[in-house]
């Protein structure tokens, strides 16, 4: 169906579709609240903003770079909206473009903070992580604070199983995904993460994508925040903390490489998934909290090494 | 013999399934939903315990499914959604986040599920009981005695919790209510401390450094007195009254140093609630009335009272305000 590197792209995600339709399988047969209406809409609305962020992770993965200001970010974004949305009139649409915007400035630092100034992604990411979380608490220093009701009805409202934020995240990976294996943009960033120095030979502009790569990820943060904020009706300036690492093990469990030039955005989408339904799978099931920990340890080190066996049969034969 | 053995099974089978019968004709087994909002401090560890402790010796036939949040907002909502969608009839849940859980427990309720809030709260009343004690009341307790030890004037330092907590930020308020009323009184830094013994110990030692007259310290209790304590003798200063919570590693502490003239007191927040609200949660089940609001009041012990409080046998990861016994302490505490 799809040709050449799309292929080879989507082919690393198939080892998290298998683990998903697996968990899926195994969860209906040994529960029989799993493939409920009332469990499914919550599986999908858990994964929501997981699944969200790792698309603006997948962008920074792809060209070699990693971002582990996203949690901040999130936080950031709720409790920008739960300040500003409330504000009447103008509260909504302004509440949105302050947080994408704050979004794109925290990329636009990382960027130039790796483009420019040299420093590692990891750690100029980290370092404004931390700006963005101090932050986040001056403007809001607990959770609260007042989310404009019309904005949550218009971001909850519900079609089937799916909601507004749901479909918002569905159309974000439509366009990831045309962006990233149908447009120019799109194959220098793979270009530039298999080989940064080649690609700038071939006349890409290296350090552009970098940059825009990482204010993608911080624009995508806010809106991952969004919807987070609308699903706890508030401002938290803590509460995005673990999508930070969580982004990038949605990311690699969907066979994005962590050295950049390979994988695709669908892959994030299973991998966020898996992530996400690991504690509904095992809250279903009734399995004690202990165990919880060794079986999502299992499932992830499973996804790992089928991606890593399935490369090294590839690269052998 | 063989027929005797058959029949003898029968027999059995046949008690068993009259039993079996009676026991669901009774009523139905009550479905309790437990989170587990956190394991990561003593505390927290020993409240989950005292729960466990209480369903053990419940005489109600009740069944509990645990979820664990791990002190993460996002993570508790999407526990409690699970128990929504596992139809319990109760939830005991102990709030990380004071708005986040709303939607989710107006949810439950709407769905026909009783809600029990444990030892924190949300800003709405959407729960059926409330089983907590007053923390700006811990806070203001603490701050009250320390203003009364230093005569309304002093250099002080007070140690909070993790900002963004609603306990943390309710006892700060209480005693900022407080010192407003001594302008004598002067706060020289409030940092987090996150109610951790070795961050204190750091966090206490920096602040040693900077400021050469303390008089004071206000803590926010957990093991972070402890901390200061030895961050005091460490930096050779005087000790200077603090307050504290009913932590077992303070207490002996305090006792040990209190022929030196040590002063000090401790709030408590009892780990007990976690029976009462098991209790609340069955009654709820079962229509009884039930109170929404059970606050205790906060727990103060004095100089005088150390004796009755502190267990020089148990480990510092003890809390006084229990209703354990022994054996089941001396099992969670001796890893």
């Amino acid at each position: 169906m799809f040709k050449g590197s799309l292929r080879k792209h989507l082919w690393q995600a198939m080892p998290a579709f298998a683990i998903l339709a697996a968990m899926i399988a195994f969860a209906s047969v040994f529960s029989e609240k799993f493939a409920t209406y009332a469990n499914i809409k919550n599986v999908i609305s858990q994964s929501s903003t997981l699944a969200i962020a790792a698309i603006g992770q997948t962008f920074v993965l792809l060209q070699g770079g990693i971002d582990l200001s996203v949690g901040s970010t999130i936080s950031l974004s709720t409790v920008i909206l739960a300040q500003v949305s409330s504000v009447p009139g103008v509260g909504i649409p302004l509440a949105l473009i302050t947080a994408v915007l704050a979004g794109a400035l925290v990329g636009l630092i990382n960027g130039l903070g790796v483009v420019r100034f040299r420093i590692p992604p990891m750690i100029i990411t980290l370092s404004t992580g931390s700006l963005v979380k101090g932050i986040a608490l001056l403007i809001q220093p607990k959770p609260g604070g007042n989310i404009s009701v019309t904005l949550l009805d218009i971001l909850t409202a519900k079609a089937g199983v799916l909601n507004t934020s749901s479909l918002m995240a569905l159309a974000l990976y439509a366009l990831a995904f045309l962006t990233l294996h149908y447009t120019r943009y799109g194959r220098q960033v793979y270009a530039v993460g298999n080989d940064a120095l080649h690609a700038r030979q071939s006349g890409v502009a290296a350090d552009r994508v970098v940059v825009t790569t990482y204010m993608v990820s911080g624009m995508v943060a806010a809106v991952a925040g969004m919807v987070l904020a609308m699903r706890v009706f508030s401002g938290d300036p803590l509460i995005g903390d673990n999508y930070s690492m969580d982004s990038v093990a949605a990311a690699v469990v969907g066979g994005v490489s962590l050295i950049g030039g390979s994988g695709s955005v669908l892959g994030a989408l299973a991998g966020a998934l898996v992530l996400g339904m690991i504690n509904n799978m095992m809250n279903m099931l009734k399995v004690f909290a202990y165990y919880q920990y060794i079986i999502k340890g299992a499932i992830l080190v499973l996804a790992l090494l089928v991606f890593r066996i399935k490369r090294r049969a590839r690269t052998t034969c | 013999m063989v027929k005797k053995v058959c029949a003898l099974l029968l027999v059995l089978c046949l008690a068993l399934g009259v039993v079996t019968t009676v026991a669901s004709a009774e009523g139905k087994k009550i479905k309790v939903g437990y989170d587990i909002y956190y394991l990561g401090n003593s505390w927290s560890v020993q409240m989950y315990e005292e729960f466990k402790y209480a369903v053990s010796n419940t005489q109600d036939d009740i069944e509990v499914i645990y979820v664990d949040s791990q002190g993460d907002a996002d993570k508790q909502v999407a526990n409690l959604e699970d128990l929504v969608a596992q139809q319990v009839d109760v939830i005991i849940t102990t709030p990380w986040s004071s708005s986040a859980p709303i939607p989710v427990l107006r949810e439950a309720r709407d769905a026909g599920i009783k809600v029990v809030l444990l030892a924190s709260t949300v800003d709405t009343k959407d729960y059926d009981c409330l089983v907590t004690c007053d923390e700006t009341e811990f806070g203001r307790a603490g701050a009250q005695w320390l203003a009364d030890q230093l005569g309304g004037k002093g250099n002080i330092i007070c140690l909070n919790g993790i900002s963004g907590l609603s306990t943390s930020e309710l006892r700060w308020q209480g005693a900022q209510e407080v010192f407003a009323k001594y302008p004598d009184i002067k706060v020289l830094a409030s940092p987090d401390a996150k109610w951790d013994y070795a961050e204190a110990k750091v966090v206490v030692a920096d602040l040693l450094a900077t400021y050469p007259q303390i008089d004071g310290v206000w803590s926010q209790g957990g093991a972070m007195t402890l901390g200061a304590i030895e961050s005091f003798q460490a930096a050779n200063r005087p000790l200077v009254p603090m307050t504290g919570e009913d932590n077992n590693g303070y207490l002996k502490k305090w006792k040990e140093l209190q022929s030196q003239g040590m002063k000090g007191i401790a709030c408590a927040k009892p780990t007990w609630l976690a029976e009462v609200a098991l209790q609340k949660a069955i009654a709820l089940v079962k229509g009884e009335a039930v109170e929404q609001d059970v606050i205790y009041p906060t727990a103060v012990f004095s100089d005088d009272e150390l004796d009755t409080y502190v267990r020089t046998d148990l480990p510092d990861d003890f809390w006084a305000n229990t209703h354990l016994p022994d054996d089941v302490i001396k099992t969670i505490f001796a890893q």
